[in-house]
């Protein structure tokens, strides 16, 4: 359309071909209006001078003949207009303004009753209503509808009924030219504007105005087929719907049309140099015949045409010169199309046909995409075969461009004719041989970058289609996109592939692969295909550096060797962890390499599944202390093992690891608490040491160390003596403590924790929690007299009596504490335990008494209530059954509320049946009255 | 209206003087193209264009400016959500026929249609004969959006649909048959009445 760059190809196509109808012969006269029946089988002449024509078109294949059925004078001016009217067998014919209705076999008929001055008239698409245009006033044009109704037999066959069912005006001086229908609307055209009419309610609008030198024709052509019409103005062709709305581009015509015509996909343009074909969607001109001899129009002649309603034919007219322009099948166009090379227009035209449901679209496609293959035009060619389903095309059909790589399923290719218009399929080198001329044929580069062209292209449609419903020989198809992925080094999508579902037949791609280093994708398919030792040797000669994966990646630098010997090792590792797919042998197999490349992968392999616990032990016992602790941390920590042996062995494997971590420097110095406190309670300040290494060699110490102690501390199942043997002496003193306590040593427990260690803190709260109040004194003792010639630690005893002293039995303290203790040191403590005894007497005597201004109280309140006197008369009664007491025996309530004893006795004796008042809760306070007794 | 895939459609429609740049603005927007050679647009094109980001789908008529196609313009405009007038900064004479257009379509367009001033060509400053203040200072006065664009160096011309997109109002509930077409007037117009009068 405006787009200046696709308007280069000419038109080649035959999308009409022309056949001579009639000549016609009168001297004095020349045709003035043609058309045709809705099914193109019948064709209508008028003439300038009132003659009225028909004439039965009969057609073959291979020709066509027009013979004249009958022919009458109809007026003595020219017929303007024809409009066949096949649901009442009649034909309509304007003439002098007036609408003749003709029987259409014999042309018999009458004049449209009652109405002059006719300026246009118009059927619609079922041919039964006729719309009719006539001056209703010198500024207003009228239009009336009709229905016409063929004559019932019992009339004469000659008279038709036509019933007017709508009437509208317009104000409007000049006349209508041409009316239309669209659906229930009606588009008129004046030689000033397009208006829409609505007639039903005779409501209208202007669709736009025209310029006053607007050449003729302006027309409004109607396209029945698609509910549109198409308004003429200049070169250009309006396209609207029935709401008067525009649906396309404007069709713009090679030359300033004469007539136009629309049928079927296709405008016909009658200008001054031939008739132009042009798309109607599209608006390209696809084809254009110069006028026969004889229909050539001579300057200012008009062109007349007509199409029938089911677009099978077109006629135009000259003066003398009828001639059809019958429609190619569009079928043959796409054909002829193909043929001739013009894919775009062929693929445009089988677009369109397959959205209306054309069953030969298909066809179409495939033959385009055979025939742009062999016109090495692949990525063309693959994206129109993806147009066909596989009920018709097959992607295995493509296996002859591939010929070594796809052998194996030489049997199963179909053979197919489509149109017959591409040679079979034939290898890529020998199709490109055939394509390219000699010079090109020995351009090498040439070659291999037309061939991987062809192989991307395929290998592209093959990804996207290959899932598809109905493909068959899928296995073929996968091991050919394995095989052109690999030619063309799209290694990621290759492994992608491979690590995915997919059919591939491995033993066909092996060969390539390893020809190409593709050894991850190699060992994906084996994996995938359920030979997993296959697959793992591959990977362990990744692993090992024994093979080597290629690099060459069309996405740039691939990736580096490290990272595939990375991916091997976790791909592998990833199967070993599958044990439906890799058996407990293999597996143990593999292990030892795993172990030796990558720790980690093999933990997380031990931790994942489960394998002999002796043979793994075995094996990391001699190869790694790092693993056979951890594996023996997941056995025991995390499994939850009931081994002895294990929780045993794991304890002694972390009390090596922590000495081993211990800082060899220090070992041989002595044994001073400061430092070995130091170790466990700082542990901040490892970090903050400047070498790197040694930090995280002490992080690791207090790593260990912790799950050591943890251990030690939870579990009940490992021997102490094996572990005691092997800590005993060391700086390890924490662990020693908690085995000591566990055998019950607390005094050496507490040697180490007070002398050793001099956490006075831990010692005091070993005492408090595991030695009980002989351990304070054995601790006291401890202190004051440690042996080894150390001097007594005062300080630390003082302390111990000043936390502990009030629940010790001074005597033995003081016992204890000996004659060389010195004074002015446990003076603040004996003084303490003094005061504390003081304080005890007091406080005892303060309870006394208190107890005894209890005692007091009571007493008092005992004599008030032995105070309250009742006085019971004749009159009173008891509060709940109203009984008089009379001499009964009666009861009173603290609160004073009298009842007979009877009553008394059934109710709750603390509770006051009048006031429900619970004594026990709110007793009676003095200040209360007795609400219904005196006091005496 | 609102389709299936929850995009709104909406008519879009380019009016200006012949030459202004309609058509290379649209093109440079649809398919990122440019023309030297830019043919000149006859009777109108049609477009599309969808905006993800927006979801909206512009249906874009791109108008001829020759006036010899002026009456056709009303159908194009009818029922149009936006309209982008386009001047042409280094044609006084375009910018004035960009000033009837807006007019033209106060009078008989869309109340609700929003409206962008487009001054194109803005890669030709060497040669302008309309200053930015000067249309800037119109389009507020009216209302409109205004940008100055190059369809030849791509400035301004995304900015363009994006912000008329951005305010579209959107149809809260997919509305009855929103009249996007035309209302045939119930009565003819009243020019037969005057038939009468003596002048
Ligand atoms: N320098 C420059 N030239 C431009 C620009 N936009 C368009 N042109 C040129 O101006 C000429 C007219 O542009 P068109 O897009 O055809 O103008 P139009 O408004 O569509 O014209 P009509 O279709 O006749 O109404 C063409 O030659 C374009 O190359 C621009 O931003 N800068
Ligand atoms: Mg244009």
């Amino acid at each position: 359309m405006n787009d200046p760059i696709n308007m280069a190809q000419p038109p080649a196509r035959t999308a009409f071909q022309l056949i001579p109808a009639i000549e016609h012969k009168g001297q004095k006269s020349v045709v003035s209006t043609v058309a045709l029946d809705s099914n193109g089988q019948h064709l209508y002449v008028g003439t300038s001078d009132g003659q009225f024509e028909v004439y039965r078109i009969s057609s073959s294949a291979t020709d066509l003949r027009v013979v004249l059925g009958a022919r009458r004078h109809v007026g003595k001016k020219a017929v303007a207009g024809i409009c066949h009217l096949p649901a009442a067998l009649r034909v309509a014919a304007l003439i002098d303004g007036v609408v003749m209705l003709l029987d259409e076999q014999t042309l018999e008929g009458h004049p449209l009753p009652g109405i002059k001055g006719v300026s246009a008239m118009g059927v619609n698409a079922a041919g039964e209503a006729l719309a009719v245009a006539t001056r209703a006033s010198k500024k207003a044009v009228r239009v009336l509808l009709y229905t016409i109704i063929a004559g019932s037999a019992a009339a004469s066959s000659l008279t038709a009924t036509a019933l007017c069912f709508a009437q509208a005006d317009i104000a409007e001086t000049l006349l209508v030219k041409s009316v239309s229908f669209l659906g229930r609307r009606l588009v008129l055209c004046t030689a000033r504007r397009y208006m829409l009419l609505e007639p039903k309610t005779g409501s209208y609008v202007e669709l736009f105005g025209l310029p006053e030198d607007a050449p003729s024709p302006t027309a409004v052509i109607p396209i029945s087929q698609a509910y549109q019409a198409m308004l003429v103005m200049d070169q250009v062709g309006i396209v609207v719907n029935g709401d008067g709305n525009p649906t396309q581009s404007a069709l713009t015509f090679p030359s300033s049309p004469l007539c136009i015509a629309a049928c079927g996909l296709f405008i016909l343009c009658a200008g001054p140099d031939g008739v132009h074909v042009l798309d109607r969607a599209g608006g390209d001109e696809v084809q254009w015949m110069p006028y026969p001899d004889g229909l050539h129009p001579s300057p200012g002649q008009k062109i007349v045409a007509a199409t029938s309603a089911s677009s099978n034919c077109v006629v135009l007219a000259g003066f003398r010169k009828v001639w059809m322009y019958r429609p190619v099948a569009l079928e043959e166009q796409a054909r002829q199309l193909l043929q001739a090379g013009q894919y775009d227009q062929a693929l445009q035209l089988a677009n369109t046909c397959s959205l209306a449901g054309a069953p030969w679209a298909e066809t179409a496609f495939a033959e385009a995409g055979f025939l742009l293959l062999q016109e090495l035009r692949f990525t063309d060619a693959m994206q129109t075969l993806q147009r066909c389903s596989t009920s018709l095309f097959q992607p295995l059909e493509l296996f002859p461009v591939f010929p070594t790589e796809t052998h194996a399923w030489k049997g199963e290719l179909p053979t197919k004719q489509y149109w017959g218009l591409h040679d079979p399929l034939t290898s890529l080198p020998t199709l490109l041989k055939a394509r390219l001329n000699d010079e090109d044929a020995a351009d090498a580069e040439l070659i291999t970058s037309l061939q991987d062209d062809a192989k991307r292209a395929v290998a592209d449609y093959l990804l996207q289609v290959r899932n598809g419903e109905g493909v068959e020989a899928k296995d073929g198809i996968d091991t050919l996109i394995v095989l052109l992925l690999a030619d063309l080094d799209r290694a990621a999508e290759l492994e992608h592939f491979c690590g995915s579902s997919n059919s591939a037949t491995v033993g066909q791609v092996e060969g390539r692969l390893r020809s190409h280093d593709r050894f991850l994708p190699l060992a994906a398919l084996y994996a995938g295909a359920g030979q997993s030792s296959k697959a793992l040797s591959i990977w362990q000669g990744l692993a090992d550096g024994s093979l080597t994966e290629s690099q060459a990646d069309t996405s740039g630098t691939g990736p580096s060797h490290e990272d595939n010997r990375a991916l091997a090792l976790r791909q592998a590792a990833a199967l070993l962890r599958d044990e439906e797919r890799v058996e407990t042998a293999t597996a143990l197999q593999c292990l030892p390499w795993l172990i030796a490349a990558s720790p980690e992968l093999a933990l997380g392999l031990l931790e994942a599944r489960a394998l002999p616990e002796d043979e793994i032990l075995d094996l990391l016992r001699s190869s790694s202390q790092a693993l056979l602790l951890a594996f023996l941390q997941h056995l025991v920590s995390v499994q939850g093992t009931g081994r002895e042996d294990l929780h045993t062995e794991l304890a002694l494997v972390l009390g090596q690891a922590a000495l081993d971590l211990l800082p060899a420097s220090d070992a041989s110095s002595d044994q001073s608490p400061a430092i070995t406190s130091d170790m466990v309670q700082h542990q901040g300040g490892a970090a903050a040491q400047p070498d790197g290494e040694v930090g995280t060699c002490s992080e690791l110490l207090l790593q260990h160390r912790s799950s050591l102690q943890s251990l030690l501390e939870t579990s009940d199942l490992y021997r102490i003596g094996p572990v005691l043997g092997q800590l005993r002496g060391t700086r390890l003193w924490q662990e020693q403590v908690i085995l000591l306590r566990k055998v019950g040593d607390h005094l050496a427990a507490l040697r180490i924790l007070a002398l050793v260690v001099g956490d006075m803190d831990a010692a005091e709260e070993y005492c408090g929690k595991h030695a009980g109040p002989d351990g304070f004194l054995t601790l006291l003792d401890m202190l004051l007299r440690p042996g080894d010639s150390r001097p007594p630690l005062f300080v630390e005893a003082c302390h111990l009596l000043a936390a502990q002293g009030a629940n010790l039995d001074p005597m033995r303290v003081l016992e204890s504490l000996g004659e060389d203790m010195p004074l002015g040191l446990a003076f603040p403590t004996l003084a303490r335990i003094q005061r504390e005894r003081l304080h005890r007497r007091r406080h005892t005597s303060v309870i006394r008494s208190l107890n005894r201004s209890v005692g007091l109280a009571a007493a008092t309140t005992r004599a008030e209530v032995m105070a309250c006197r009742v006085v019971a008369s004749e009159e009173r009664a008891c509060r709940i059954c109203h009984s008089r007491v009379g001499s009964k025996m009666f009861a009173v309530y603290p609160n004073g509320v009298l009842a007979c004893f009877k009553c008394f006795r059934s109710c709750h004796p603390s509770k006051c049946p009048v006031t429900g008042r619970q004594f026990d809760e709110m007793p009676m306070s003095s200040s209360e009255q007795w609400a219904d007794l005196q006091l005496s | 209206m609102i389709d299936s895939g929850g995009l709104q459609q909406a008519k879009l429609v380019l009016l200006g003087d012949m030459g202004a740049g309609k058509s290379s603005l649209v093109l440079r927007f649809v398919k990122g193209q440019f023309f030297d050679y830019q043919e000149s647009t006859i009777g109108a094109a049609f477009l599309t264009k969808t905006m993800p980001e927006q979801h909206v789908k512009f249906e874009i008529w791109d108008t001829a400016g020759q006036e010899r196609y002026h009456s056709l313009a009303p159908m194009y405009y009818r029922g149009a959500a936006a309209a982008v007038i386009v001047y042409d900064i280094t044609n006084q004479d375009s910018f004035s026929k960009a000033k009837n257009w807006v007019k033209e379509l106060q009078r008989q367009g869309n109340p609700n249609m929003l409206m962008a001033l487009a001054g194109n060509k803005a890669d030709l400053a060497d040669s302008r004969a309309v200053t930015k203040e000067e249309a800037a200072a119109y389009a507020e006065e009216n209302g409109l959006a205004f940008w100055e664009t190059s369809a030849k160096t791509n400035v301004s011309v995304l900015e363009v649909f994006t912000d008329l997109a951005t305010r579209l109002p959107r149809p809260s509930a997919p509305q009855p048959q929103q009249s996007s077409g035309i209302t045939l007037t119930e009565q003819p117009p009243a020019s037969t009445r005057k038939s009468g009068c003596c002048t």
